[in-house]
């Protein structure tokens, strides 16, 4: 489906690509079949839809707003305004702790993270709120002189209708810089990766150099705070990195353009911004499986290198890699013999990590993710298939095997625990917050991923094996709690076999 | 302007005179449905959110998590019910969602009491919450609804917008005798006060030592709902703090005909806590030999840890902070202010409130700082934006060394810029990691100074 | 710029009938902030309480090609992922028919707004 950058608002996920934030149809090999029913009258799975089960049942989630917060509020030379009372602005306190720890991780000078909030009051709900939003972005003119001025919307805004565009239009004429609104509203998609796509909208709208000057060798790289793994992979082949979104500049986002090619550490993030980039300014989006385990890692190396014609220079690194892991590699898989890993995070992340642990020998006969996204963009649905070279749950379904006990919870607290029960890992994996400490209260330590390229490529097989070790040791602490704590379930639900059992009702 | 160099300010931060606007970067508070931490604060209750899908994780990641990483405890966090409201909801209304959360609620979860908080959507939308909620009171759910509305004030003013509708809904009328000796204590606010935990500890086990039966309602060493039940039985209402819960004890004088004692600084060390002390047994008509045998205890222990401390503080060789400069909540600012001006003898730099007390309680709050002691006498002033506050800071002249601050993690770059000490004390301290310490009372007081003194005293080498 | 709305109604007043159960909706045309009746849409009930046809399913989603949202009291899954590929919006509401539309036109009417500004 072709990206549409006319119009100011981004279509929200299930818009575009169906997605479904609840499911519990047993493998994943079934959630593949049915998201091939996606394309309407292709009839490729017998009829057998894609359902989403849906319960009266739900705890707080995470809104687009938030991942706004994550993306455009982390730009070193931007502000970010949030238009919106103060609640949405108490994002700024997690955002900011993560901004400068990230900073710091990549050897960036630590600053404090540059977001604004309209304050919005009662009366501004009454009468609208521009006036402040217009103030607000010329206080942050006036403090910061920003490269660019991002206006994020809320829940209140979008209800009372403020036009955020004519005044972002009118003050971008008057600072001469550009003024980005982003549509974000909690209430407008069911799930928050629409957050990502809203600002990756604005950024191909309002950021990307319309006339680039092609960089034969520079590669853009999406992702988020993770240590920097790309440039030295990168650097074997000739390549270097334009870091994108987090912490780059406006500078390096405008630059995006002029890259051979666009890769991400996973594609639910990376898939609109890739897709924008290859559709408008004809930047190649590497389609080829994620960058976790051999496979996948050879098959993304391989296809880059292909886009950016360095084919011998990868296949070197390539060799070079296998050799040098394989010795801890199979120290690790000694001692993580036996042992069953459960992944929870966001989709395509999950599929990566999934291959991962399987490289580890570590069994994963249980694993869920936050949502689905039956297909991605710049695919047709219309026409063929989904496209595999870019599918990664078909990647991993083929390429390490099928996940029996395959689920897709919205990060749902309470359906966590009979998702566990169901396969008793002696660890997770995570990434984002609400689940571990549920996990813990079981007795389950869990790995937490914040530095998200922790299990890429080559050393990452080792890194999250050695991980993995460091917190089984964890146990103790999480065993000795576990026999101590109550939960706040009431047994009725704790003893149900079925945690989608409320939806079917 | 002071003597000594601000060095490294950044380039990019400019001096503005656009005056006070509405905008707030760097936030010092959160909204009214934040306050949904004062009702998991209580053990036993869980709140329930109608609002968008992401505020609840957003209020509890702020508040709690990357504010001293206090966890949600039994009921917070990534438990709590939420109506994730989406567009079906802003166009056709959200009262029949919330209906099918509460009831699969009470199917899942194990509470003695739930409370309802509403956020933006539903406030403006304009859901009856009272009705749906009413419902579920009529046949014996134990549930209670606070209309907090996400830009209906902030997470102060949304708690006691949740305690009054505990009071009102759940505890209820009462006609009976009050207990002598039992008094219930409006304080610090659950989880925005990052010590809250270990500071109502530190409170209750003072107020028991005098003789009192204390109803301390929120935290760990509350009986949780079953203490609630005896609010109207006190025989009085005790307010600990600079205004946060005087609403709430005007309404109990008025419903349940109890009188409230209302002590605007909480008090941290031997001097301020004795003196808290012996004014409520006085208010209270309490034992007042019993009550001096505690007190004199607590001294006792007290000053034989202070005059352990007072070689370090009379002869350390490197030089100790001289000024301090606050910038927190009310609650904290004024008690640091009293202890570190009376105790220590520091003196005040710039203090700086930043919950944004409403209008008619701050004319009171400086008139404590102008009477900080016999011989100071200092200011505060009320900001909300940290670049405003930052500014503040850094156009003070504080001498000829840079003060301590003690602040918040916003100010951590300040106190580089500075080459001073920073004591995170309020929210956000996103580095700090707070189980049950406590910076009050008497035994809070040396724990503080531990903090403050270990602070510096490790940046030297 | 106009489109269409679907009901599922038995009587022409209340949003009350079951997606797979209704035996016709009422389609209105809405032009900037009004509403017109157009006509109604005969339809085969194909829902067997949880089981239906697929062929069925299928051709009722046809049918209501071209409308932009589709409203009735209650739908299965099934039915809900069909639409959605059709880009038809689906809400199960119990309003009365002129309430209904009335919210959900003045509420696409602001969204307009905003998407035809550039």
């Amino acid at each position: 489906m072709k990206i549409n950058l006319d119009t100011p608002v981004v279509e929200n996920r299930e818009q575009r690509l169906g997605t479904i934030i609840a499911w519990d149809n047993g493998k994943a090999s079934n959630l593949l079949k049915e998201s091939s029913s996606i394309c309407s009258g292709c009839g490729a799975n017998n009829g057998e839809r894609l359902c989403e089960t849906k319960g009266p049942f739900t705890q707080g989630s995470v809104c687009s707003e938030m991942m706004v917060e994550c993306q455009a509020g982390n730009i070193r030379d931007a502000v970010l305004i949030q238009h919106s009372p103060i609640g949405c602005g108490a994002g700024q306190v997690i955002y900011n702790s993560i901004y400068r720890n990230g900073l710091a991780m990549r050897k960036l000078p630590v600053q404090n993270i540059r977001m604004i909030s309209t304050n919005l009051q009662e009366s501004d709900m009454v009468f609208g709120g521009i006036a402040k939003l217009e103030q607000s972005v010329r206080d942050a003119w006036n403090r910061h002189r920003p490269k660019a001025i991002f206006i994020g919307t809320s829940c209140a805004t979008g209800i009372i209708g403020d036009d955020v565009d004519s005044a972002a239009a009118k003050l971008e004429e008057e600072l001469n810089i550009p003024v980005i609104p982003l549509h974000c509203e909690g209430f407008k998609s069911k799930h928050w990766s629409t957050g990502f796509d809203a600002v990756q909208h604005g950024l191909l709208r309002q950021i990307v150099r319309k006339n680039p000057k092609k960089q034969k060798d520079l590669v853009n790289v999406i992702n988020l705070w993770g240590t920097d793994v790309f440039t030295p992979m990168l650097a074997e082949l000739g390549l270097r990195v334009n870091f994108v979104v987090d912490m780059a500049t406006v500078d390096e986002l405008a630059q995006m353009s002029e890259a051979a090619a666009t890769v991400g550490f996973c594609h639910t993030l990376s898939s609109y911004l890739a897709a924008g980039l290859e559709q408008e300014f004809g930047v190649p989006e590497i389609k080829s499986p994620q960058p976790y385990g051999f496979d996948g890692t050879d098959a993304w190396l391989r296809e880059l290198a292909r886009v950016t014609h360095t084919e011998e220079k990868a296949e070197v690194y390539i060799a070079k890699e296998h050799k040098r892991v394989a010795p801890r590699l199979e120290e690790l898989k000694k001692l993580l013999k036996g042992k069953k890993g459960y992944v929870a995070t966001g989709s395509s992340y999950a599929h990566g990590l999934i291959s991962v642990l399987r490289e580890l020998g570590v069994e994963v006969n249980g694993s869920l993710v936050f949502h689905h996204d039956p297909i991605y963009d710049s695919q047709d649905p219309i026409a063929d298939k989904p496209d595999s070279s870019k599918n990664s749950l078909e990647f991993m379904v083929n390429d390490s095997g099928d996940v029996p006990n395959f689920s897709v919870s919205n990060r749902q607290q309470y359906q966590f625990y009979g998702l566990l029960k169901r396969v008793n890992p002696d660890f997770i994996l995570v990434r984002h917050n609400g689940l571990a400490p549920l996990a813990s209260r079981m007795g389950i330590p869990a790995a937490p991923l914040g530095d998200e390229h922790h299990a890429l490529g080559y050393q990452g097989i080792l890194n999250l094996g050695e991980t993995i070790l460091d917190i089984l040791a964890h146990k103790k602490f999480h065993l000795d709690l576990a026999a101590h704590t109550k939960l706040p379930y009431k047994q009725w639900w704790l003893d149900q076999k079925d945690p989608f059992v409320l939806a079917k009702k | 302007m002071s003597d000594f160099q601000i060095e490294n300010k950044r380039a990019d931060t400019l001096q503005t005179d656009a005056g006070k606007t509405n905008s707030i970067e760097q936030v010092r508070y959160v909204c009214s449905l934040g306050a949904m931490h004062s009702a998991s604060a209580i053990p036993g209750v869980i709140p329930i959110t109608h609002c968008g899908p992401g505020c609840a994780d957003k209020q509890y990641m702020n508040l709690s998590f990357y504010n001293g990483f206090q966890g949600g405890g039994y009921g917070g966090g990534s438990v709590v019910p939420s109506t994730n409201s989406s567009e079906k909801e802003v166009i056709f209304g959200g009262a029949e969602r919330l209906t099918e959360l509460i009831d699969s609620t009470i199917k899942i979860l194990d509470a003695d009491l739930f409370v309802v908080v509403t956020g933006c959507i539903s406030d403006l939308v304009g859901d009856d919450v009272e009705s749906v909620v009413s419902d579920f009171q009529k046949k014996g759910v134990p549930i209670v609804v606070a209309e907090t509305g996400g830009f209906r004030g902030n997470n102060f003013t949304g708690h006691e917008l949740i305690t009054k509708a505990i009071i009102d809904q759940y505890v209820g009328e009462y006609d009976g005798p009050k207990e002598k000796g039992m008094v219930n204590v409006w304080s610090l606010l659950p989880y925005h006060n990052t010590f809250w935990r270990g500071d109502l500890t530190e409170i209750k086990r003072i107020l028991k030592g005098i003789g009192l039966k204390v109803n301390i309602l929120f935290g760990h060493e509350s009986e949780g709902v079953s203490e609630w039940k005896t609010i109207p039985k006190a025989q009085f209402n005790l307010v600990l703090s600079p205004w946060l819960g005087l609403q709430t004890a005007e309404h109990l004088k008025n419903k349940y005909d109890q009188p409230f004692l209302h002590v605007p600084i909480i008090p941290i060390g031997g001097m301020e806590t004795s003196a808290f002390l012996r004014n409520v047994v006085n208010f209270a008509g309490l034992d007042v030999d019993k009550a001096e045998v505690f007190i004199q205890a607590e001294e006792k222990t007290y000053y034989n840890y202070l005059g352990d401390f007072s070689d370090f503080y009379a002869e350390y060789w490197w030089g100790l902070p001289a000024k301090f400069a606050i910038i927190s909540d009310s609650a904290y600012n004024i008690a640091l202010t009293k202890f570190l001006v009376n105790q220590l003898g520091l003196v005040p730099g710039k203090q700086i409130v930043t919950e944004n007390p409403p209008e008619q309680y701050r004319e009171a709050i400086r008139k404590l700082y102008q009477n900080i002691a016999e011989d100071v006498s200092t200011d505060v002033e009320f900001e909300e934006d940290s670049y405003t506050i930052h500014e503040k800071i850094r156009s003070t002249d504080y001498g000829h060394k840079p003060p301590i601050i003690f602040g918040t993690t916003w100010e951590r770059d300040l106190a580089k810029e500075f080459k001073t000490s920073i004591v995170e004390v309020g929210f956000p301290a996103s580095y700090e990691v707070v189980i049950s310490r406590s910076y009050i009372g008497y035994r809070g007081a040396l724990t503080l100074l531990e903090k403050i003194y270990t602070t510096t005293v490790s940046a030297s080498a | 710029m106009s489109y269409k709305i679907a009901v599922a109604s038995s009587d022409g007043k209340v949003v009350n009938q079951h997606f797979g159960k209704a035996t016709q909706f009422l389609i209105f045309e809405v032009e900037g902030d009004y509403f017109k009746f157009m006509e109604i849409l005969e339809a085969n009930a194909f829902c067997n309480n949880g089981e239906h046809d697929e062929n069925k399913l299928l051709s009722a989603v046809d049918a209501l090609e071209g409308s932009r949202a589709v409203l009735v009291s209650q739908i299965g899954k099934g039915a809900v992922q069909a639409l959605k590929t059709k880009g038809i919006d689906v809400f199960d509401v119990h309003n009365f028919i002129e309430d209904a539309l009335k919210e959900l036109i003045e509420y696409y009417f602001d969204i307009d707004a905003i998407i035809s500004c550039k």
